[in-house]
């Protein structure tokens, strides 16, 4: 009991008295050419915990001690610290060595110099200090270019490498790159546009008695066109979101030739009209084997660990918003187009006649080679 | 009780222009004396770890990880230094990723994401280690602890039910006063809590050290403030206190009105930013406010703030209402904080902040919670008093 006991108390206190400073280094770099200056701050704490600086370990570090240990600073730090340009990796010595105060204590203050090959490219950085022995160790890093910009970061385990997804701007920068593949699959991938068209199409005529007929006024369009776009994204999303993260697993193959198999069932039902009032319902319901497509692509580019869900939201983003762009440009010329028997013979009944032709290669194709 | 100034006084900004390029880059200097002290490393600290020679190799089998960690969350806590905890991450790496990981590591790891205030991931790795072990009575405090934390005291106290059917004893009886006390019977949990003395006075320095704390605290929000420090003085007689435990010390002579012994009680090597902040506020009362000093601790808030630790918010929200009197930004601070723990003193910043700010809609907000939970601060009570009148 007694050993229970010891061991309940580590967890009971900690929650009041947390407030207090990780481990942090400091790494500013600013950039001229192909010359790299700057300065890289370490608590001599970590300092001491990564190589002896207290050599007569009466647990005080002296600036003689300090000073003393320069060579092996000079030698040991480079390499948890690394630069490169396009040109290949940049040379980074350790030129100067002071002292700086921080609330948590002194650090050891290193002047940085190094030289980049070329003038191309932007900087990056690689950072990995420290990390073995306490993965809570952050880098904050600032680098400036020319022009005076600031560039920050903080690097982790996780994240060891700028530009790469670290920090705040690393953040957005990451969440833009999975909104753009997003936009970019919905855009290449012709199934799922041609599935969006398919039910689009008939969204301004109705069906009566056998026949189809304009839609008077282009609220009612609009109205129809929202609802079906809507139910489509509600249930993509939903899919996409529960293969991403693991919850639902369907084979590619499968859900590649249901795809086909969707885009050919409502290319077919513009030409021989069997569903003409709930296009809805067939959205959402179609929408959900397009949301697994979704997510094999996204499967395809990866998702950063660490951020799934950020990439995750980025990318479902881009979908929307590339359908949304395809939507906002067909409408209007669907709408205006609508009345004229081209539009009801042409368009709609042998251009779905010819996306069913398609769509029957693609499931073909899909479901036997897939 | 000491009441929070208002207004800023005259000048106060001109002493904080010059904070921002803190953050980047602290002025470097090269001292003249070779002799010059530089650190103090606390005992143990770990040395030269990247030295072949002897280097300490993470430990690869479990046990000796679990001792490792132990042992450093043991220093983190005496000390307040983050640094430890994540020295104790680190022995745990090889398995701090995976979900089969033994139970003790699982505890720990729980024990350190609640350190870092992830709260919801500490409370996941405890259920998923509750489905493997019902009976491990340490991650039932742990959960009543967070759960308290969060203000879902309800929760906290089946916790600390079920602790007591595991494993009877003080622990589980202060865990059972602590909710309690927050629900609505501050004067019963502090009679439940002061009648087991003999009991907790032959625990562990470790848990009597919880126990003084958590009657003190009880006691300071009955507005018994003098009897608090009674109790925390005897803490630290009993057992050599921490750091946290000296804050609330601070945190109490601050209220009396009594700055000039702060500095004492903190001691003065001390290089946590939880009793700097106290030291910082205690010169401001005492009308000799150190600029470099409250630099200091802007900058490391900033770094913090940089690195996405959100264990600062409540110290954060503090040190802009009384040292650099923005309540606008202490008003936001605190109620970022608020989103993720709900302890006394995390309603207390709220309160003072919403009052200092005149913001009557989070005045409402807060003090519909305090009704909703039944919840009793004199601190409170006082500071909203300043509103009534």
């Amino acid at each position: 009991m007694r050993r229970l006991l010891l061991a309940l108390v580590l967890l009971t206190w900690l929650a009041p008295a947390t407030a207090h400073r990780a481990s942090d280094a400091f790494v500013t770099l600013s950039r001229d050419g192909s010359e790299v200056k700057g300065s890289w701050e370490i608590a001599l704490r970590d300092l001491e915990a990564a190589i002896t600086i207290d050599r007569d370990r009466d647990r005080q570090i002296t600036w003689g001690e300090l000073s003393a240990a320069r060579s092996q600073l000079e030698q040991r730090l480079p390499p948890f610290l690394t630069l490169a340009t396009d040109g290949g990796p940049c040379t980074l010595r350790i030129d100067d060595l002071q002292v700086s105060q921080r609330v948590d204590g002194r650090y050891a203050w290193l002047g940085l110099a190094g030289d980049c090959p070329g003038n191309s490219g932007p900087l990056s950085v690689q950072y990995r200090f420290m990390f073995d022995i306490d993965p809570t160790h952050r880098a904050i890093l600032a680098l400036s270019d020319e022009s005076g910009t600031v560039q920050t970061a903080v690097l982790s385990p996780s994240a060891d490498r700028f530009p790469a997804g670290a920090g705040a701007s690393g953040r957005f920068a990451q969440f833009a790159s999975y909104v753009r593949e997003g936009v970019l699959h919905i855009w290449a991938g012709y199934d799922h546009i041609l599935f969006m068209l398919s039910l689009l199409l008939p969204c301004v005529l109705v069906r009566e008695s056998g026949n189809w007929r304009a839609v008077a006024s282009g609220r009612e369009v609009l109205r129809e066109v929202l609802i079906v776009v809507t139910a489509f994204t509600i249930a993509h999303s939903v899919t996409l979101s529960l293969s991403v993260l693991d919850l639902v697993r369907l084979p590619s193959r499968l859900v590649e030739s249901v795809i086909a198999l969707t885009v050919l069932l409502a290319a077919l039902n513009n030409v021989w009209p069997l569903v003409t009032r709930h296009r809805a319902a067939v959205a959402l319901g179609f929408g959900l084997i397009h949301g697994f497509g979704f997510a094999s692509a996204l499967g395809e580019v990866g998702l950063p660990t660490g951020a799934r869900l950020l990439g995750l939201a980025g990318f479902n983003v881009g979908v929307e918003l590339g359908q949304l762009a395809i939507v906002a440009t067909v409408m209007p010329l669907l709408y205006l187009l609508r009345s004229t028997p081209v539009y009801q013979r042409v368009v709609l009944q042998a251009g779905s006649l010819l996306v069913a032709v398609l769509a029957s290669v693609w499931l073909v194709e899909r479901s036997l080679t897939g | 009780m000491r009441l929070l100034p208002l207004l800023p006084p005259p000048r106060a900004g001109a002493l904080f222009l010059g904070w921002l390029p803190m953050l980047l880059s602290a002025a470097p200097y090269r001292p003249t004396d070779e002799a010059m002290v530089l650190e103090r490393l606390p005992a143990g600290a770990v040395s030269g770890r990247l030295n072949a020679a002897t280097a300490t190799a993470t430990a690869t089998d479990a046990a000796t990880a679990v001792v490792l960690a132990r042992a450093w969350i043991a220093r983190a806590r005496q000390d307040a230094d983050p640094r430890f905890l994540g020295y104790a991450e680190g022995a745990l790496a090889p398995w701090w990723d995976a979900a089969d990981a033994p139970i003790e590591i699982a505890l720990l790891r729980a024990t350190l994401l609640q350190s870092r205030h992830r709260f919801d991931d500490a409370l996941a790795g405890i259920d998923e280690l509750l489905r493997r072990a019902p009976g491990n009575a340490q991650a039932v405090l742990t959960q009543a602890t967070i759960l308290r934390v969060q203000g879902r005291f309800e929760e906290s106290a089946s916790a600390c039910e079920r602790l007591a059917s595991i494993a009877p004893g003080v622990p589980a009886q202060v865990c059972a006063a602590s909710v309690s006390g927050l629900r609505g019977q501050l004067g019963v949990a502090a009679d439940d809590l002061a009648r087991i003395l003999p009991s907790a006075t032959a625990q562990p320095a470790p848990i009597q050290l919880w126990y003084f704390a958590e009657r003190a605290d009880l006691a300071v929000r009955a507005g018994q403030p003098e009897q608090a420090l009674q109790l925390y003085r005897m803490a630290l007689q009993q057992t050599g206190g921490d750091a946290g435990l000296r804050a609330a010390i601070a945190d109490i002579l601050l209220d009396l009105g009594r700055p000039d012994e702060v500095a004492a009680t903190v001691g003065e090597d001390a290089n946590s930013e939880l009793l700097l902040l106290r030291v910082a506020i205690a010169a401001r009362d005492l009308g000799t406010p150190r600029p470099e000093l409250e630099a200091r601790l802007a900058d490391a808030y900033a770094a913090a703030r940089r690195r996405g630790d959100s264990p600062h918010l409540r110290e954060e929200a503090r040190f802009a209402l009384e040292i650099q009197f923005d309540s606008i930004r202490a008003l936001a601070l605190a109620q970022e904080n608020w989103k993720q723990q709900r302890e006394p003193a995390d309603a207390l910043i709220l309160a003072q902040a919403a009052v200092a700010a005149k913001r009557p809609a989070a005045i409402g907000a807060l003090l519909q919670w305090l009704q909703a939970t039944s919840s009793q601060d004199a601190r409170i009570d006082a500071v909203l008093a300043q509103v009534r009148s």
